[in-house]
Order: structure tokens, then C-alpha cells, then sequence
């Protein structure tokens, strides 16, 4: 696994943090102040789950006068999400040769 | 996926060292019962992966954790849990396999210390997992 995969992986397994990440793709919340309003925690608690993305690079923000902004960067999940899929295909591929594998052996039985 | 055996013979294949060296790793050590080993290797990639098996419940349920980093052993390396699933249906088989524990690997694999890794699966019990499954056919 590339260690980008499991940082991002790593950033993901808490339920808050997927909130966060939804919420800012769907553009309907982008400061910190404005996730915290939509959800159950503190604005402290938003801060620390946003440097947590944003050191797995999952998110950036940026200063626009007096406000922070926050947007999602998508590109490390669709790596994740590839890496998910190769994955899942070798487990396939896996099963694939085990099915051969036991026809094989039941004609040779014969 | 529906494979056209018993569940026994699913069975033997999925937990004996040398029918797994048929189908799955060139290479297989596996002792089949909880704590065993479960090592296999690929002579293609040139890589060894050495795991533990952690359930055997004959003929429904195996599992095995293994090291998630090639290479490194089992007792030193964060780890993904395997669990083969087997279901009787009909005189033929259904088999199931899922990998979960991807989101519990430590942020990153390679440079973090055991200590830290310890640390982190810890603060991050209870977190949903990344989870990966065959897919349905």
C-alpha cells in the first residue's frame, strides 16, 4: 500500500471527519465556523479534525480577508479508491484460480 | 463467489498449506489452527507475506491476519484481517472473502514505530472500518 492510500485511509476512519469531508464537497459549509454550526461539536473539535485532513492532504485552506476557507482535494481518495479496487480485484482473481483450481482436481479424480 | 463443490473440499483448500500452494501464493506455510502460521510468497514479485491465523471454525469461518508491509515480519508490521466465509448451498459452495482493518493501519506504514502504531490503533478503536469484499456475483 502507498503510505499517501493508508494516510488517507488513516483520516477517514472517524465518522466526524467524513462528515467534514462531505459537508465541503458539497460546498455547503466552508469555514470552520460554518461546519461547526451544522454539526454537533465544538469549534475547537472542527479545527482539529480539519488539521488532521489537511496533514493527510485531504483538505487545504486558504485566507480570504478575515475568513478561513476550506476546500477538499480530491486526488489522494481516488487514488485510495483505486488502490481499493486493484485490491478487490486480486481478491476475485484469487477465487477465480481457487474455482479452477477445484475443477481441476475433481476431473483429474474421475 | 458459487463454486461448484462441497463445502469440505472448499474447506481443505482454503486452510491446507499445500492446496494453497496451488491457487492462491507459490508458496504456502500454514498451520491451521488460531496462532498458527499463515505465510505465503509469490515467486513472480519475488515477496514473502507472513501472517497468523486467527480463526479456524471447520467448515464455515477461517481467518488469518498478515503484515500489511511486504517483507517486514508479522510480529513487527501493522496488519489486515482475511476472513474467508464458506455457506453450504446446496451441495455447492458460496465463498465469501472480506479484508477489513485498512483505516486501523497506522498513517504511515513505513516510517512510524511499533509504539506509535500500538498508540494509534488504540485512540482509534471504535472507528468504522475500511473494509474490502469480494463482490458479488
Amino acid at each position: 500500500m502507498t503510505t499517501r492510500s493508508s494516510a488517507t485511509f488513516w483520516a477517514l476512519s472517524d465518522p466526524v471527519r467524513i462528515d467534514i469531508v462531505e459537508r465541503l464537497t458539497s460546498g455547503s459549509s466552508v469555514t470552520a465556523t460554518a461546519l461547526a454550526a451544522d454539526l454537533p461539536i465544538t469549534r475547537q473539535a472542527v479545527a482539529r479534525h480539519l488539521a488532521t485532513l489537511e496533514e493527510a492532504g485531504l483538505v487545504l485552506h486558504r485566507k480570504q480577508g478575515r475568513e478561513t476557507r476550506y476546500q477538499v482535494v480530491t486526488a489522494p481518495m481516488m487514488d485510495a479508491a483505486d488502490w481499493l479496487e486493484t485490491r478487490a480485484a486480486s481478491w476475485d482473481q484469487a477465487l477465480t484460480r481457487l474455482s479452477g483450481h477445484l475443477d481441476a482436481r475433481a476431473s483429474t479424480a474421475e | 463467489m458459487l463454486v461448484a463443490h462441497s463445502i469440505a473440499t472448499v474447506w481443505r483448500a482454503i486452510t491446507d498449506a499445500d492446496a494453497l500452494a496451488e491457487w492462491f501464493g507459490d508458496f504456502a506455510d500454514v498451520e491451521p489452527f488460531p496462532g498458527g502460521k499463515a505465510n505465503f510468497g509469490w515467486s513472480e514479485y519475488g515477496t514473502v507475506i507472513s501472517g497468523r491465523v486467527e480463526v479456524v471454525s471447520e467448515p464455515h469461518t477461517f481467518a488469518f491476519r498478515w503484515s500489511a508491509v511486504e517483507g517486514v515480519p508479522f510480529d513487527d508490521a501493522p496488519s489486515t484481517l482475511v476472513t474467508f466465509s464458506l455457506t453450504d448451498e446446496e451441495g455447492k459452495t458460496l465463498v465469501k472473502v472480506v479484508e477489513t482493518g485498512f483505516s486501523e493501519l497506522p498513517a504511515d506504514i513505513q516510517a512510524r514505530s511499533l509504539e506509535e502504531n500500538t498508540s494509534g490503533l488504540q485512540a482509534e478503536s471504535g472507528a468504522p472500518e475500511t473494509f474490502l469484499s469480494s463482490r458479488e456475483r
